[in-house]
């Protein structure tokens, strides 16, 4: 593999769910470039698309007139992707995540998307101010993060 | 390719879906649509092929949680088979392979019909 080349990427796009997909691809292929493997890069894919549905969904109810933010960063030690909106923030304090057995059991659909983000990401933080964000990050020398080398 | 095309096949007096692309909330009506037009033709034993399925998320998931009560009270099933890592693994991680059959291959899901 070539040394790790690091550094940034940021595009804005509208709130429309037709350009998830391309956002999580782009946020795929930085994985690869960062250094995971395949199924880490799956992970990073399926967390970006839940975090940018989620803003579009409930940051701006649904509006697709609205703009979203995203920033993908290769660092020496991590691959770290920021979800920025201007619409209703969502406070880490306020996060319940579900209980996956009883979820089950009740069988009621939705409500997973922030359990999967962190259960894919190494870290997920969520700021807000005058813009908020969803902050995520995965770590290139975790344990479990197969196939992600320092060079 | 399209963003998702889903075809069904009878096969073993199950109906095996065929969906092509991904499953996002930009899809997953037409995903639900499916689904929900095999429901009304009262097939209750589902098998989703997903060997082109790049992958499903949690909108996704919530079509089959919000299916799968109404398929085992008519006697059916939903089984899934041809998962890629990504497909399984969100499965995997949320505990849906409890809920769900997971077979390596169609063949397999199909044998275990009979």
């Amino acid at each position: 593999m070539n040394d790790l080349h690091t550094g940034k990427v940021e595009i804005t796009f509208p709130s429309h769910t037709q350009f998830v997909h391309m956002i999580t691809m782009l946020a795929s292929n930085a994985a690869t470039v960062a250094g995971f493997d395949e199924k880490q890069a799956g992970k990073v894919a399926i967390a970006t698309d839940e975090a940018v549905t989620n803003v579009i969904r409930h940051a701006y109810g649904g509006r697709s007139d609205r703009l979203i933010s995203f920033t993908v960063e290769i660092t020496p030690e991590s691959l770290i992707l920021k979800v920025a909106h201007t619409g209703q923030g969502l406070k880490k304090s306020d996060i319940k995540l579900p209980v996956m057995k009883e979820y089950l059991q009740k069988k009621k659909p939705g409500g997973l998307g922030l359990f999967i983000i962190n259960k894919f990401m190494d870290e997920v933080d969520y700021l807000d101010g005058e813009e908020n964000c969803c902050l995520m990050t995965k770590y290139r020398n975790k344990a479990g993060n197969q196939g992600a080398k320092a060079d | 390719m399209a963003e998702l095309t889903i075809h069904a096949v009878e096969k073993e007096s199950a109906k095996v879906l065929y969906p092509n692309g991904y499953i996002n909330a930009h899809t997953v009506q037409d995903f639900e649509k499916s689904i929900q037009s095999i429901l009304e033709e009262k097939a209750y034993k589902i098998v989703i092929n997903c060997n082109e399925l790049e992958y499903i998320n949690s909108s996704g998931l919530g079509v089959l949680m919000g299916v799968v009560e109404e398929i085992t009270e008519n006697e059916g099933f939903l089984w899934l088979s041809n998962m890629n890592e990504t497909v399984f693994n969100i499965f995997d991680t949320l505990g849906f392979t409890h809920l769900f059959n997971v077979y390596q291959t169609e063949e397999e899901a199909l044998e275990a019909i009979k």
